[in-house]
């Protein structure tokens, strides 16, 4: 779902500014590979989050000496992702609790 | 969206998209490099890892596209099927469709039709080269700084001593009887002084303008044609030049005739333009204060209306030393032709203006109440389509589709109410004294109306967007599709306006109710002679031909004589100023009422021939009526109405006493004595709605005049006009026979504002009526959407749902209630000021004004039903299902 791609790249900006290839590769590795997507599918959404103002992008040099465009969250992503963040946990307890009814004692 | 990415989002399309592209292109480049890094760090070939790297990319090409699609600048094809979707959901909502569609078509047509007459009145080009160089010059008083009009002579000095016109001229109106070939006619005609069509800069298409001799008075026997008479009567010969037309039985040589686009002066300054003529005036010192003409100039290049005011300003300073006592403070006043033309209709067509911007910002309200009422029961859709990947922008586009379509198919329909609206108009207007010449829906007018469309459907169509792209998926999922976050301020606001409707309809509709009342009883009141069957039809004897009073007794007494016999003529006569037509009161004083002040008593005078009293079905009371013999050689007498016999002899016997006309000629330095013959029934002479007017009657031979009207009556009075006119050609060519009409139709037009005011009001108050229920409907729908869990709640507790039925019902007829307090209370000013208004009107009463509480909660009733239903249909399984 677009929705969480959305999210994963948000929580991936947290941490500072990263790169298109970079993002693909944390999400690949935070999820699990549970979420493996093309990374060509990465571009979209990056234009729409850009579009939403949530992120911006600013051409720079990789680690190992490479051009490459990086991204960084804007303080009305952040606040986004705080407010989506909050919604996607008690949306994702409610389901568990759906599912795994015993555990809730 | 942070101002820094706005920027860059700005500059992008700046920059344009192939940049973008390029900028893309680039960093997808740099993407596959990376991953090949890594690969062969890895340990991959370098070919490998470059193919692995593209593997694991997918397909750039692909990347590319899609990354270009979120872009904003929407793709037509996203339009079109934003659209289509649009009409789909509208069309899955029919009521809803239509009930917001009509309501935006009410507000925009009557925006609409107000702009087009304002269009056409106020700014539209009068067709003159360099326009914004001619000006009008009116007189009038400095003290009083009212303005008049102006002399012939003062037009002449300031033409002779100003350094401001290129060109200035008197004009006036004039009605002539045009005879000779075909039926004689009377037209609205144009006199004007020397340089006429220099002003205007337009001059005769064939033959020439007047020569400055024509001008004097005794040469001025010609004539310029309009291009429409001149087809209209002379078949457009070229020939006419040079021959001589009948005007007023005076032949005129035809030297010119204006070209076919010619236009005459605005309808607000002249009657009309079929010809001119020159005003034949000559320059007099004693004529500096006759004040009976118009004068309209043209600025040399480079001068304006207030150095021209400053100019003439100063010559009027002249002339007042000159001439102190006739000139004392004159004063002019220069003014734009553009901009006064449309003078005594600005007040009128602003505050219509301002009524219909106000009915479209009502509309909007209400249908931004409905949208708001939908979107919340839309919240799943948006929530979903959001959740499949559709941005906050799309969304908002797919809103604003969806206003955009409403508020286009409301102003498609607006623009062909406008359209009736406005030949309604003009169709009116001559009878309403004023005349609009061409008012329709022209480029300009789609053009606001366009804009118009535009712009409302971004007012109304704002918060229902924006509250449908804050649907999110957990909440509108969790919670069944409603929206709790309900805005208290927006509610409270929308409930004021809906109260404010129902305060407007209850008003209007109290007024309107008035209205029909009063013209009602109207229809019912006795005018005091009887309108069935009667024919009238003015006659006008040129006075250069009927210079003597027996030839007019002659040729009217033919007139009778010949129209009496002619088929299905009961009787016929002869009236000067016949009731329905306007005031002329003659003073009288009756003898041994000394008492009785000079002028006091003036009551409406008719000169009439025998038949008139028999012919017009007025009831004799009293004495006699006139015979032949009441001629010039008989005695003198007069027949009073009752009141005026009350009034000059009270509680005594009218016939047999004497009274004084100070319109007969003196006899030895005395007003003759008229015996009172008779006491007739008293008739209401402005109309149904004036009150009776005191009358004298006295024999036409005794008083002839040159202008009389016919009163036939007759079995049908329309269709025996043509025999007339053959009667009339056969004693005089030169005869005009005009304001032809039956007395009813009379009648009827002389209520006509009336109607008017009573159409409107009724129209408006109708209007306001559906607004309201409209208002109130989308308020309670709104309420209801957002309150469902609650009645589900309610339900689950035990609540039947005839329980809550009842609490929507109870929520709507409490606003009914508030609106219909303040109404009762405006109604009741409103209604006293129509009656102050429209003299006669009813004032309001407890009946009418409970009537039209009654009429409104009704209807607020039915609008809150289907609101209330919803909400008694609540269903406690599903909604603690949801919960």
């Amino acid at each position: 779902m677009q929705g969480t791609l959305d999210m994963l790249i948000l929580r991936t900006l947290l941490l500072g500014p990263v790169h298109g290839h970079g993002i693909a590769r944390a999400i690949e590795q935070t999820s699990d590979d549970v979420l493996d997507v093309d990374h060509g599918s990465l571009y979209p959404a990056l234009q729409r989050l850009l579009q939403e103002g949530w992120i911006t992008a600013e051409w720079g040099v990789s680690s190992n000496n490479r051009k490459a465009k990086f991204y960084s969250l804007t303080r009305s992503g952040r606040a986004h992702l705080r407010k989506e963040t909050s919604r996607w946990e008690r949306f994702s307890r409610a389901i568990s609790q759906i599912l795994n009814p015993a555990r809730q004692e | 969206m942070s101002w820094k990415s706005a920027l860059a989002r700005g500059l992008g399309f700046v920059r344009g998209n192939d940049a973008r592209s390029r900028d893309l292109q680039a960093e997808i480049r740099s993407h596959i490099e990376l991953e090949t890094d890594e690969n062969i760090e890895r340990g991959l070939d370098p070919v490998e890892a470059r193919r692995a790297a593209f593997l694991k990319f997918g397909n750039p090409q692909l990347a590319q596209e899609s990354s270009q699609a979120m872009w904003s600048v929407p793709t037509l094809e996203s339009i079109v099927s934003d659209f289509k979707y649009g009409f789909r959901m509208l069309k899955n909502a029919p009521l809803f469709s239509a009930v917001a569609i009509v309501t935006l078509a009410a507000g925009l047509g009557s925006s609409i039709g107000v702009f087009t007459v304002a269009n056409a009145v106020l700014f539209r080009k009068l067709p003159y080269p360099d326009l914004d160089r001619i000006v009008l010059m009116w007189g009038g008083d400095r003290k009083t700084g009212e303005r008049g009009q102006v002399s012939f002579t003062d037009t002449e000095d300031i033409r002779s001593r100003n350094r401001v016109f290129a060109a200035i001229s008197n004009y006036a109106d004039w009605t002539p009887t045009l005879s000779g070939q075909g039926d004689p006619e009377r037209l609205a005609a144009t006199q004007v002084s020397n340089g006429f069509f220099d002003v205007l800069g337009i001059k005769p298409s064939i033959g020439r303008e007047f020569t400055e001799e024509e001008n004097i008075d005794g040469n001025d026997n010609v004539v310029i044609l309009s291009h429409n008479l001149w087809t209209r009567r002379f078949n457009a010969d070229p020939g006419i030049i040079g021959r001589t037309i009948l005007l007023n039985a005076v032949p005129h040589v035809v030297v010119g005739i204006m070209p076919e686009d010619f236009e005459t002066l605005p309808s607000t300054l002249v009657q009309g333009g079929e010809l001119y003529r020159p005003i034949g005036e000559s320059y007099d010192d004693t004529q500096r204060r006759a004040e009976h003409l118009r004068a309209i100039a043209r600025l040399k290049p480079g001068f304006t209306s207030a150095q021209a005011e400053a100019d003439v300003e100063r010559i009027a300073r002249e002339l007042e030393s000159e001439h102190p006592k006739e000139e004392a403070d004159i004063h002019y006043s220069i003014a734009s032709l553009q901009v006064d033309a449309g003078h005594e209709l600005r007040p009128s067509l602003t505050i219509l203006g301002w009524a219909a911007a106000m009915l479209l910002l009502i509309a909007c309200a209400n249908v931004a109440g409905l949208l708001l009422a939908r979107s919340n029961n839309r919240q799943k859709e948006f929530a979903m389509r959001s959740a499949l990947g559709a941005p906050r922008s799309r969304l908002l586009r797919q809103a604003f589709t969806e206003s955009l379509i409403l508020a286009t198919l409301g102003g498609a329909i607006g623009i062909a109410i406008a359209e009736v609206a406005a030949r309604m108009c003009v169709l009116l207007a001559p009878k309403l004294g004023s005349s609009l010449v061409k008012v329709s829906i022209d480029t300009t007018s789609l053009a606001f109306g366009g804009c118009a469309v535009l712009l409302t459907s971004i007012l109304f169509g704002l918060a229902p967007a924006l509250q449908s792209a804050k649907a999110n998926i957990s909440s509108a999922i969790k919670q069944g599709g409603q929206n709790k976050e309900v805005s208290r301020g927006g509610q409270r606001f929308q409930s004021l306006i809906v109260i404010g409707e129902f305060v407007l309809a209850l008003t209007l509709l109290t007024v309107a109710a008035l209205l029909v009342q009063t013209f009602v009883s109207l229809q019912k009141v006795d005018v005091g002679f009887r309108p069935e069957r009667k024919l009238l039809m003015n006659v006008w004897l040129p006075s250069m031909k009927y210079k003597k009073p027996e030839q007019q007794v002659q040729f009217f007494d033919e007139l009778i004589r010949r129209v009496a016999h002619l088929p299905g003529v009961k009787s016929a006569a002869l009236v000067q100023n016949p009731p329905l037509g306007n005031f002329d009161g003659r003073a009288i004083l009756p003898e041994g009422r000394a008492d009785i002040p000079q002028n006091l008593l003036s009551p409406q005078a008719y000169f009439i021939t025998p038949d008139y009293l028999q012919t017009m079905e007025i009831p004799l009371l009293q004495g006699r009526g006139f015979s032949a013999a009441d001629n010039e050689s008989g005695q003198l007498v007069a027949i009073v109405s009752q009141s005026l016999a009350n009034r000059m002899f009270p509680g005594q016997d009218a016939v047999g006493r004497k009274l004084q006309l100070l319109s007969d000629k003196k006899i030895d330095g005395k007003y003759p004595s008229r015996v009172i013959v008779g006491v007739v029934g008293d008739i209401r002479h402005l109309g149904p709605d004036a009150r009776v007017t005191p009358g004298l009657y006295v024999p036409f031979r005794q008083l002839p005049v040159t202008w009389m009207s016919l009163v036939v009556d007759c079995e049908s009075p329309s269709a025996i006009v043509p025999s007339i006119r053959g009667e009339l050609r056969t004693i005089d060519r030169d005869v005009a026979a005009f304001k032809i009409s039956t007395y009813e139709d009379l009648l009827s037009d002389s209520l006509l504002i009336r109607k008017l005011a009573m159409g409107l009001i009724s129209t408006f108050g109708g209007m306001a009526l559906f607004l309201a229920a409209v208002g109130l409907y989308g308020l309670l729908s709104y309420g209801v959407s957002v309150r469902m869990r609650e009645f589900g709640v309610r339900a689950a507790l035990g609540a039947l749902p005839a329980d809550l039925v009842k609490l929507v019902l109870r929520s709507g007829l409490k606003l009914v209630l508030l609106g219909g307090l303040v109404g009762i209370v405006s109604s009741a000013v409103a209604g006293r000021f129509a009656a102050s208004v429209i003299a006669g009107t009813i004032p309001p009463d407890v009946l009418t004004i409970t009537t039209s509480f009654a009429i409104l909660a009704g209807v607020a009733v039915l609008a809150s039903l289907i609101p209330a239903l919803a909400a008694g249909r609540a269903n406690p399984a599903s909604t603690l299902r949801t919960e």
